[in-house]
């Protein structure tokens, strides 16, 4: 049976673009993680209803509370339930900055050397630090890439005026 | 301070019964769930059956994991339980190292088979106890309070200058900075360590100040010790500055004596600084362990409950006593430590 | 439409393949070299070197450490080196402290199969195992 060479090259030509489309893609892997204004607020809106606690994996530790550092994951959960049952929030929250974290990013959370080797260990280049204003005050929020939509929480300090 | 001093050489003493340890390692022969393994380099892997637990690593597991590791010399075996941190570290006592399995929070059950004088120490952040052929569990609280409870064998613990010698199916608790409590039958039934430290959570709660002056009185302990040993160990950086000098006049001038001196008098300086320097990070780390387990919990709790009602008389007053702990904290023990060790 | 489709593909893979980096693992001689680097010019690095198999690793992980064993002031150096199988054996020589005392690594190779050292022993003495 003889082939034409213009339906051959039909045949070939979704799969070439499949597998185009899987690299860049895997390719868009690398970019480091920065949420929009929109993700942020979603987030927001998650800590005043007390819902990270019901979203398995999106606040685990190590992680960052203040100036101290929480290791195991049953006092991340703890943390969170507490601010749960205490009714707390963030409120409304102006966003001030959804930056990347800077080699001297730590002293905004504890000018010490723990905190700088927290820093340096355990946040990488999709780790990204927010900045909320609210009428309590300033909070400081770190985030990294998704879990069920949601930017997973590495830390959190505040309100500080 | 003084206290401090007794429990350190109480341990020496039993120590002394003990003859030469060799440091040990523990291989993982079980894990389920979420484990991890921190290295000495700080840095933290999935544990995996067949890792091997070095001196100075940690194992670490979540709310669904579980570990358990033998120790590479005997039969021996440490059981991790959920939401609980092992640390495997040595000191040495009396110019002998040993090994000393820690509960550093959670609960870690070992088990030890009677060979003679193999058997390390076992501990929390507030306690060190030497043991016989042993199966004991360890409970850590969230106030720095110790649980042991002994299965089989013997436990001679130590604590607040104190000792309390443990047979199977008796148990103790050690509140930190204190004394060991009155020990009480044991029957071997598992403790309910989640109950057990809400028990410890409450106990907290009701006294957070006081609960924080115990940690601040065992964290100052521990830095007494080592503080102690630091002037020994500048002495005898001194003694071998003054050596090297002598060496390198006797080596210029070529005289015979310089080879015996350098083996007789310098090395054996050089080896003395290596066991001070040991000694003083274990003590540093002991401290970093309460800084982190306990106080850094004790801090979640009570910001976390106040954040509407940042004025509450009881957490100011708990604030006070936090802010002591790591200003001490901060001017003491995180000069021995390096970024590996966070 | 095919040529550019043709084109993102070229340009995916060539960012993928630039993007991975091809590491050869360290040898023997590198690790030591790394490591007499390290002991002249860094001692907070010392660790790197090492095997975190071996016993004292956290001992050694911390500058400090180092200080005691290869105090600052001298400059040390290795000669007549030779290998055989894991076992380097050297002559150190470090001012009047180490003039030309014998050091012996045991080496062993890592995860990544680079070659780290698992113990050190100068003048019969042992300082890392």
């Amino acid at each position: 049976m003889k082939i034409k060479p213009g339906k051959l090259r039909n045949r070939f030509w979704p799969s070439i673009a499949l597998v185009a489309l899987a690299l860049v893609l895997a390719s868009c892997a690398s970019v480091p993680y920065m949420p929009g204004e929109a993700k942020v607020q979603k987030t927001v809106a998650l800590i005043n209803s007390g819902g990270v606690p019901g979203i398995k994996g999106l606040s685990d530790a190590p992680f960052i509370f203040d100036a101290e550092i929480l290791l195991l994951q049953a006092e991340v959960a703890s943390l969170w339930d507490n601010l749960k049952a205490t009714g707390f929030g963030i409120g409304k929250a102006k966003i001030v900055s959804i930056s990347r974290i800077g080699d001297e990013s730590y002293r905004l959370f504890s000018p010490t050397a723990e905190v700088r080797a927290f820093f340096k260990k355990y946040l990488n280049r999709d780790s990204v630090l927010v900045t909320l204003d609210t009428s309590e005050g300033r909070y400081l929020v770190i985030l990294n890439r998704e879990v069920k939509g949601y930017p997973r929480i590495q830390g959190f300090k505040g309100p500080t005026k | 301070m003084k206290a401090r001093r007794l429990t350190f050489a109480g341990a020496l003493l039993f120590a002394g019964l003990c003859p030469l340890l060799q440091a040990q390692n523990a291989e993982t022969v079980f894990t389920s769930g979420t484990v991890g393994h921190k290295n000495a380099a700080g840095k933290t892997v999935s544990l995996e059956i067949g890792d091997l637990v070095r001196t100075g690593e940690s194992v670490i597991t979540k709310s669904d994991g579980n570990a358990e590791l033998q120790l590479t010399t005997g039969k021996s075996s440490i059981k991790v339980k959920p939401n609980s941190v092992f640390m495997l570290t040595e000191r040495s006592v009396g110019g002998v190292k040993q090994t000393v399995l820690q509960a550093a929070a959670g609960s870690v059950s070992m088990k030890f088979e009677k060979l003679a004088g193999k058997e390390p120490l076992v501990g929390s952040s507030n306690c060190v106890a030497g043991v016989r052929g042993t199966e004991v569990t360890i409970y850590a609280g969230m106030d720095g309070s110790t649980l042991m409870a002994v299965s089989s064998g013997a436990v001679e613990l130590e604590s607040g200058g104190s000792t309390v010698s443990l047979s199977a199916n008796e148990a103790v608790e050690v509140k930190p900075g204190q004394a060991p409590g009155q020990k009480f039958a044991w029957l071997g039934k598992e403790v309910d360590y989640s109950k057990w430290n809400e028990g410890k959570l409450a106990d907290f709660l009701a006294d957070p100040a006081g609960s924080a002056r115990k940690v601040r009185e065992q964290m100052a302990g521990y830095r007494d010790s080592m503080l102690a040993l630091l002037p020994e160990l500048e002495k005898k950086k001194a003694d071998f500055a003054a050596a090297a000098a002598e060496l390198k006049r006797l080596s210029d001038a070529k005289d015979q004596r310089s080879e015996d001196y350098r083996a007789g008098t310098v090395f054996p300086l050089i080896q003395d600084q290596a066991t001070l320097f040991l000694n003083i990070r274990y003590y540093a780390l002991s401290v970093l362990s309460m800084r982190r387990f306990v106080l850094g919990d004790m801090y979640m709790q009570m910001r976390s409950r106040h954040m509407l009602d940042p004025g509450n008389q009881q957490y100011s007053d708990f604030l006070g006593v936090y802010a002591d702990i790591v200003t001490a904290y901060e001017a003491s023990i995180v000069p021995q430590l390096v970024d590996a060790d966070i | 439409m095919k040529r550019a489709l043709l084109i993102i593909a070229a340009i995916a893979a060539l960012y993928l393949v630039m993007s991975c980096a091809i590491v050869k693992p360290v040898t023997i001689d590198e690790c030591i070299s790394n490591f007499m680097s390290d002991v002249n010019n860094d001692h907070s690095s010392v660790y790197k070197n090492l095997s975190t198999s071996s016993v004292k690793y956290a001992q050694a992980v911390p500058a400090a450490y180092w200080d005691i064993v290869f105090p600052p002031g001298y400059s040390y150096a290795l000669s007549g080196q030779s290998t055989a199988g894991s076992t380097v054996t050297a002559s150190l020589s470090g001012g009047s402290l180490y003039p030309g005392s014998n050091i012996v690594f045991t080496m062993t190779q890592n995860l990544d199969k680079d070659y780290v050292i698992s113990s050190i022993t100068i003048a019969s003495i042992s300082y890392f195992n």
